[in-house]
């Protein structure tokens, strides 16, 4: 297991790289999903109001 | 095609329908693709075990740049036909776009250091690829740089277009110029010239960063639409209460 992740000496680079990556793509994964959740629901309470 | 896709509803109703099929496409192949990669895939001969970093830094050149092809088409048909749409799809795969470029570079830096010995050099294929980061910063700052989002549209598309000549720069540059970055291995004459063994989760990682850019995409452009529509509804004779 040690050496799994010591990817030949080399694991603080290659860890790394999956990090950011899953860093990055989580939070842009997480910004839209709140963005399109809070949008449709400002948008139906509208469209309620205005009836 | 184009005039019956530019109708947003339409158009909203297909991404909706192909919507959670592409999240499903994201898991399944992202996980085969990951696990083949991290625990199959053998290391290089030369560059031992960096060379899992590819499972990341291909998949996220490649949408960095077919994001920008996307951008750059959204941009053309707002310059030429002024549709709302194309303004739409371009503020919803800028920033995806954007983040994208940023990881080519960071993995890119992160298997430079160990293999070439430097985080950076000043290659053409690197230079052009912080390059196209820009152009996206630069779309994304025009286009919300305005205190009214409409107005940004055009000088950002425009921008996107000009940025479209940056494209096949990046994607010649290692054939172009002597660069210390490697040609293309799978895209080129001959067929790709890496091992199934390790041909195989790359493959399946791009499938994966494919279909999650189109997840995104589509999410953006729902919360876009649903803010113009919001926009209006506020606007319209006794819309303030």
């Amino acid at each position: 297991m040690a050496e799994f992740f010591d990817m030949g000496g080399f694991g603080g680079y290659i860890w790394t790289s999956y990090g950011v990556a899953v860093i990055c793509l989580g939070w842009l994964n997480y910004a839209s999903w709140r963005k399109a959740k809070r949008t449709a629901a400002q948008l139906a309470e509208l469209q309620d109001s205005n009836l | 095609m184009f005039d019956y896709l530019a109708n947003p509803s339409r158009f909203m109703r297909i991404a909706n329908r192909l919507f959670w099929p592409l999240v499903a496409v994201t898991v399944i192949t992202g996980a085969i693709g990951l696990y083949l990669g991290l625990f199959v895939a053998p290391a290089d001969y030369q560059q031992g075990d960096t060379v899992r970093i590819i499972y990341v830094h291909v998949p996220s050149a490649w949408l960095a740049l077919f994001g920008y092809v996307g951008l750059g088409l959204c941009g053309l048909f707002y310059v030429v036909w002024r549709h709302p749409l194309a303004d739409l799809a371009a503020r919803a795969i800028a920033p995806v776009g954007a983040v994208f470029a940023l990881l080519t570079l960071i993995t890119g830096a992160l298997w430079g250091k160990p293999m070439w010995g430097a985080w950076w050099v000043w290659d053409a294929r690197l230079t052009s690829m912080l390059i196209l980061f820009f152009f996206y910063l630069g779309f994304i700052a025009l286009a919300n740089g305005f205190d009214r989002a409409e107005r940004g549209s055009r000088p950002a598309a425009l921008l996107a277009l000009v940025g479209m000549i940056n494209v096949p720069i990046v994607k010649f540059s290692v054939d172009w110029w002597n660069t210390l970055h490697q040609p293309a291995s799978l895209l080129r004459r001959g067929g790709p010239a890496i091992d199934p063994s390790m041909l195989t989760p790359l493959v399946l990682m791009l499938v994966a960063a494919h279909a999650y850019f189109a997840v995104l995409v589509i999410l953006r452009i729902r919360s876009l639409l649903a803010e113009r529509r919001i926009t209006t509804l506020l606007l319209r004779p006794g819309g303030f209460e």
